[in-house]
């Protein structure tokens, strides 16, 4: 209704007084704090940029929530689980690995040890080996070394007895020579003890 | 002993980085951060901000009861605490955010 | 000089294609003008950037894909960190407040064309969406309890004439402090662009030496043209960051 009575509120040229400085100069600089020179302060147009913000910001609210929005949330989600999926699977690939590792490891301590077993049975056996060899060879020869012996005892033992026979004769033989008569064999027989029981 | 190391290291910095992954998965980037200009010009406007309700709310007072210029006095008076706690409390919240 | 080339003339509201008002509410004419003409190019660019290049095909998103999602998220991300995962339910009406003000202070960088958010009247009214939604927010969540927050805990009895009314002014005032610190954001920088850009234009039509001068306002323009678009972005993250504080307040109001 009466668009002629109301005040214009868009003059199609500027007012000289509002928008014009009487200088050049001081309108860029002045115009801005000048009275009335600031197009935010003309209550006119609040109406009409009112209207038209209560209109575009619902049209916005409405398209972004009804198209927009879901859609993004819903390719947002969709990456979200497929990533998941993926560094679930890799987990998974790498546990598997992780494990085939440990498996790999025990196998080869268990055939590590089995190997040091056996080759400590295998020195065991042959030091046993060698030990009773060397046993018995001990045995052998002590055996020879004492029957050796023996014989030697005996030797010298008959040798002994050789000696005193050849030295009592020997002696008397001496005496009688001597002194012109037999000695008393029994003396002789003590005297040649005592000297071979010394030497 | 210890049989190829590198593959078994490679293993477990693979672990490494998928747990990495699962745990930071949406990309997220920090907020950016407020520059001291920004922060003061944020201050000021809140502090003015506050002073204004308290000049208009006790103008209306005024109006309303015919206090004349009292309520404009202590309206201007509670704006400016109001202000000052306006500007405490974005000081707060900022180094709360900023160094937390 | 011409009337154009004021730095304020961008700023007026005029309008556009017809000088004839396109009808009549409550007695106020209505006019297509260059403001609703921007809000409209708002919304549909918005909407076309969020919408056309998101397929769901691609699991790799495409350039303008990024964005779209990287818009999303971090709005998101603003939400949970500032009003937790009850504040996500509010998700839809933050994200239009973001990308409303995010165009509209973006799309004002053109040559050209209108900043929406460079007036007052417009930067209220979103605030008062901001107010008027979370005071009600608070009531329907905490009923009565939602008036605590105008008394911190801690406050002896005998000072709660002087808080209350302290806490009501500041909650008051934050529609205000909302929409005067984007106005006055965009005023200022739209401004000073405008001003380096007449300055250029002034050297160069001067001739002579004085055109080779225009370089400096030239790169005068260059540099706050940059930061116009750290401050176009800023300030929309920052009144994302307020309402989303507000929520918060207004979802936890009766708990202390």
């Amino acid at each position: 209704m009466a668009t002629d009575v109301a005040p214009e509120p868009y003059p199609g040229s500027p007012e000289p007084d509002a928008t014009h400085g009487t200088h050049e100069g001081t309108e860029a600089h002045g115009g801005a704090k000048g009275g009335g020179g600031l197009p935010q302060l003309k209550p006119e147009s609040f109406a009409g940029q009112l209207f038209w913000l209560a209109v575009t910001f619902a049209l916005l609210f409405v398209l972004l929530t009804t198209v927009a929005l879901p859609r993004i949330g819903a390719v947002l989600a969709a990456r979200k689980a497929r990533i998941k999926a993926d560094l679930d699977d890799a987990a998974a690939a790498q546990r598997r690995a992780e494990e085939a590792g440990q498996a790999l490891e025990l196998a080869m301590a268990e055939a590590r040890n089995r190997a040091r077993k056996l080759g400590e049975e295998a020195r065991e056996r042959v030091r046993a080996e060698v030990d009773a060899t060397t046993r018995s060879e001990n045995d052998r020869l002590a055996a020879d070394v004492a029957r050796a012996e023996a014989r030697i005892q005996q030797m010298r033992e008959a040798a002994l007895a050789n000696v005193r026979g050849i030295a009592t004769e020997t002696a008397s033989a001496v005496v009688e020579r001597l002194s012109g008569t037999a000695a008393d064999p029994a003396v002789i027989a003590a005297a040649v003890d005592g000297v071979l029981a010394r030497g | 002993m210890s049989d190829d190391p590198p593959s078994d290291d490679r293993l477990k910095d693979l672990g490494k980085r998928i747990a990495e992954a699962q745990g930071q998965q949406p990309g997220h980037k920090p907020p950016p951060p407020a520059s001291g200009l920004g922060a003061a010009l944020r201050m000021s406007t809140e502090l003015v901000a506050a002073v204004v309700v308290g000049l208009v709310l006790g103008f209306g007072i005024d109006w309303l009861f015919g206090t004349r210029p009292f309520g404009l006095l202590v309206g201007l008076g509670l704006g400016i605490a109001a202000g000052f706690f306006n500007v405490f409390r974005l000081a707060a919240q900022m180094s709360k955010k900023g160094r937390g | 000089m011409a009337a154009g080339h004021s730095p304020m003339e961008q700023f007026e509201v005029k309008p556009v294609l017809q000088q004839e008002p396109l009808f009549q509410l409550w007695g106020q004419d209505i006019f297509l003008t260059n403001s609703a003409l921007w809000m409209i190019i708002v919304v549909l660019a918005a909407t076309a950037l969020l919408t056309l290049p998101v397929r769901m095909a691609g699991i790799i998103p495409g350039r303008a894909q990024s964005v779209a999602e990287l818009l999303y998220e971090f709005v998101a991300k603003i939400v949970t960190d500032m009003a937790g995962d009850a504040g996500m339910r509010y998700f839809p009406l933050i994200f239009t407040l973001f990308c409303f003000v995010l165009f509209s202070n973006l799309l004002g960088m053109l040559p050209y064309s209108f900043t929406v958010t460079s007036h007052i009247i417009v930067t209220f009214a979103l605030a008062m969406v901001v107010f008027v939604f979370t005071t009600l927010l608070g009531l329907w969540h905490n009923g009565l309890g939602f008036f605590k927050i105008f008394l911190p805990s801690g406050v002896p009895w005998w000072l709660w004439w002087l808080i209350i009314p302290i806490e009501i002014i500041s909650y008051l005032s934050r529609p205000i402090s909302l929409s005067v610190r984007l106005f006055a954001n965009m005023l200022a920088g739209h401004t000073m662009l405008k001003v380096f850009a007449g300055f250029v234009v002034t050297f160069i039509s001067a001739g002579g030496a004085f055109s080779a001068l225009s370089i400096f306002p030239l790169l005068g323009a260059v540099a706050v043209t940059a930061l116009e678009f750290l401050i176009a972005f800023l300030q929309a993250y920052v009144f994302t960051v307020l309402t989303c504080i507000y929520i918060n307040d207004a979802l936890h109001a009766g708990e202390h």
